[in-house]
């Protein structure tokens, strides 16, 4: 297990180093240093303020030795601290991440289930249609075809935002704001967790305990549910254990799309900007989410396995 | 000198009062709430942010600059300041400030208060990207409490404009003693001295500004401005349609979407804005005038404002746009689509027919790379549409795509060799950043001993109608031995709400100085 979080720590470091070497070295330069009203010596000037004239292992240091103290620097645009920024943002894309994960997979196991058990009838041609065109549609149309439909020519829902501006933002608005992207944001996850439910209850249900059960002359749902639907959703805590990070790295389209204020469009923001210290610090927390998201994957299975075993 | 200033400074203030007065005599109706998408976070600090929409238009709903612009003529007309003048060619200038204005928090605003903004601009530690619109300021000093006089290196005709220009006076009382660069404390509730107060902000989502009772305009009709942060354009025309958005630039491509509802209005504006190939002037194939006239010729600018504008905008003949009526001439050189005429002026200049339908001079081909980024709008497509129009007279034309900032920095390092970009500038036809020798902006390396005079003169001519006729002359030698291929000049395209009235027929981001007199019809 030490071993596993030493390797862990290492990883962390490699990513940030590349990504570090990778953003300073890409031509360019932040985008406050860049505007066309600015003069080379101005910007030379800013660029010292911002510690950039130091060389970059020096640069490298320093923003490590903060990191180990837990601070995140000061984003170059907003001039904000970057924890304070990740902090603002983080909450909304939980939230949105979160509840297309749970939709997904609300939806997703039935579906996978029903789509392997009615195997080559229609019922599973139609799930597995319904999966690819979630796997195929572009986000940013899909979103919008919906926001034109819902909220344009219905008035449904929302077109955008998180909560009525001024309004009466109690759980109620708060939910209907969520409906549209929380479904967009599942879509995908959805179609790919079908069509693993699928295959691995396939797997599963060729197994011997399946026959035997069979043999044994065990009701139908007892066989699909307690028999081969346990045994089947154990691969899809790796499924699930990859998308976890997503959660945190946040939908950019979606967000950018609804307006969400959530984390992935502060990446983009800070990748547009050329904001290092915003880049680092979502970077960083996005890989430590790999890498934490991995480390559980791993002792979920030493939990609901038991042939898997804690060295 | 300086009593002609103060007597033509009269007219407009007077016009606007007009203005003003017919709005609120009975028609202009008080409440509401106006909506307005900005595509990021305003932050509120316009010392280090000013630059970005969002920021443009905030600094002008809770923040007052020494002047504003005329809705008509955008010259510059009393904002905070009452009256200024010149002395000394414009080497010094004075502002008389406004008495009995308060800041949101009850303090009064004074004269400290502006050398404190000015000398935080100035400090060398500040990340102030607004410095390089100031001119060569040496100092400012406190005169009485409401006198303050500000001394520069040069002259500098141009600072009663640049004082308006995303300047906003900044609170002395508060910001004293703070981070300059991050004042983290003032930030958690900025003050200003302007129409509207500032009441919660949701990063990455909104801000909701509130009306300033106290305000020395008066009240303003609306009751709270709400800048909803939107980033995606299509996104911003559904929240227009679906009634969640008040006001948002758009595009001419985006137009189409909103024609014929019956609820959004689709509006256009001249903007001190233009499109132009910069071509660098030291290159051995751009160092031939006739070259860069012939490119001129070479491409069709009426086609390309109509398929890449849809028709809004007009034809450049110059960097110094129509929008400043005052100063814009349009009685220089014009290049019409004239193919003819290209090719002629490139085989005058030395560059023969050669293989593949590619000119060549002494064994070397006539081949040139347009930089472009897609942060440029339209970039991409523009480029496209300009390489086949140089490919058509013999000039070979590469594509070379890269980010935004990196086009900006590239250039002044050398490594383009002509790059299609655009420029929004204060609205004053000052460029002698941009266009004199050596000057520290000049994009395009150009160095024209006559434009330097007029430049210089310019900034050195306080006096209106002298200025004008200095710019004139400088358009004309621009238009004759021109920097670059100039394009067009885009019009603004503004899709509000019906009901949104008040707005003035100005650029959108100055629009917003006059924000006290915008109302929402019930």
């Amino acid at each position: 297990m030490l071993v596993r979080l030493a390797q862990a720590l290492l990883v962390l470091m490699l990513v940030s180093v590349i990504t570090f070497v990778i953003i300073h070295r890409a031509p360019g330069g932040p985008a406050i240093l860049a505007d066309p009203m600015v003069t080379r010596d101005q910007a030379r000037e800013m660029a010292r303020t911002l510690g950039l004239d130091r060389p970059l292992h020096v640069q490298y240091l320093a923003w490590m030795g903060n990191v180990l103290r837990g601070r995140l620097g000061i984003s170059f645009s907003t001039n904000q601290s970057v924890t304070t920024l990740i902090g603002q943002r983080l909450p909304a894309t939980l939230v949105l991440s979160g509840a297309g994960l749970v939709l997904a997979l609300v939806l997703a196991v039935p579906l996978g289930v029903l789509s392997a058990v009615r195997r080559n009838t229609w019922v599973d041609h139609l799930v597995s249609s319904v999966a690819m065109f979630g796997l195929s549609v572009p986000v940013f149309w899909l979103g919008l075809v919906l926001i034109l439909v819902f909220a344009v020519q219905l008035r449904w829902l929302p077109a955008g935002g998180m909560l009525t501006i001024g309004g009466p933002s109690g759980v109620g608005d708060r939910l209907t704001h969520l409906v549209l992207p929380a479904f967009v944001v599942s879509v995908f996850g959805l179609a790919q967790l079908t069509r693993y439910m699928r295959s691995s209850i396939i797997g599963v249900l060729s197994e011997d305990y399946v026959r035997t059960a069979w043999a044994k002359g065990l009701p139908r749902w007892r066989v699909w549910y307690r028999h081969a639907l346990a045994n089947a959703l154990l691969p899809m805590i790796t499924v699930v254990g990859l998308m976890l990070p997503q959660l945190a790295a946040g939908a950019a389209i979606t967000e950018t799309v609804f307006a969400w204020p959530g984390i992935g469009r502060l990446a983009i923001e800070a990748a547009f900007q050329r904001d290092y210290p915003l880049i680092m610090g979502i970077t960083l927390l996005v890989s430590a989410l790999v890498v934490a998201a991995n480390l559980l994957t791993d002792l979920a299975y030493v939990y609901l396995d038991p042939r898997v075993r804690l060295r | 000198m300086t009593r002609a200033i103060r007597r033509r400074l009269l007219v407009p203030v007077l016009a606007v009062l007009a203005v003003t007065a017919g709005d609120s005599v009975g028609a202009q109706q008080r409440g509401g709430v106006l909506r307005v998408a900005v595509p990021t976070t305003p932050t509120g600090y316009v010392i280090t942010q000013a630059g970005g929409l969002a920021d443009v238009i905030i600094e002008k709903l809770f923040q007052n600059a020494l002047t504003r612009y005329d809705e008509k003529t955008l010259q510059p007309i009393p904002n905070l300041a009452t009256e200024w003048r010149a002395e000394d060619s414009a080497r010094i200038w004075t502002f008389k400030l406004r008495a009995g204005v308060k800041w949101h928090d009850g303090k009064p605003f004074t004269a400290e208060d502006v050398k404190f903004t000015f000398d935080t601009i100035f400090n060398k530690d500040v990340r102030a990207r607004m410095r390089g619109n100031m001119g060569p300021l040496e100092r400012v000093e406190i005169v009485d409490p409401t006198t303050v006089r500000f001394t520069f290196k040069e002259p500098f005709a141009p600072f009663p404009v640049m004082v308006g220009y995303n300047a906003g006076i900044i609170p002395r009382h508060l910001l004293a003693g703070q981070d300059p660069n991050n004042p983290a404390e003032f930030l958690k509730k900025p003050i200003g001295t302007g129409p509207f107060r500032f009441k919660e902000a949701v990063a990455g989502s909104h801000v909701v500004l509130e009306a300033n009772p106290d305000y020395w305009e008066g009240r303003p009709a609306l009751d709270q401005v709400v800048l909803k942060v939107v980033p995606d354009v299509n996104a911003q025309i559904a929240q227009l349609k679906s009634g969640d958005l008040d006001l948002a630039l758009i595009q001419p491509k985006n137009i189409a979407a909103l024609e014929g509802d019956p609820n959004v209005a689709v509006t256009t504006a001249r903007q001190v804005n233009y499109f132009y190939v910069a071509l660098t002037n030291k290159d051995e194939i751009f160092a031939d005038v006739r070259v860069r006239q012939a490119l001129n010729y070479a491409v069709d600018k009426a086609a390309m404002i109509r398929a890449v504008l849809r028709g809004h905008g007009e034809v450049a003949t110059g960097p110094i746009s129509p929008v400043l009526g005052w100063a814009y001439t349009k009685d220089v050189r014009q290049y019409p689509y004239d193919v003819g005429r290209a090719k002629a002026l490139l085989d005058e200049a030395g560059w023969r027919h050669g293989p593949e339908g590619v000119r060549q001079k002494g064994g070397k081909k006539l081949a040139v790379t347009l930089t472009t980024s897609k942060g440029v709008l339209d970039g991409e497509q523009l480029a496209t549409v300009i390489q086949q129009y140089l490919q058509a007279v013999g000039v070979e034309a590469k594509i070379n795509l890269v980010e935004f900032a990196h086009l900006w920095t590239g250039l002044f390092k050398g490594e383009f060799q002509a790059s299609v970009e655009y420029l929004i500038t204060p609205p004053d036809p000052d460029l002698f950043g941009a266009l004199s020798c050596n000057a520290p902006l000049n994009r395009f390396s150009y160095c024209n001993p006559k434009v330097d005079v007029l430049l210089t003169q310019g900034r050195a001519t306080p006096d209106l109608k002298a200025r004008a006729a200095v710019y004139a002359q400088a358009q004309k030698e621009l238009a004759e031995v021109p920097s670059g291929i100039y394009l067009y000049y885009p019009l603004e395209v503004r899709a509000m709400n019906r009901k949104f009235r008040g707005f003035p027929e100005m650029p959108l981001r100055d629009a917003f100085q006059h924000s006290a007199k915008f109302w929402l019809a019930r």
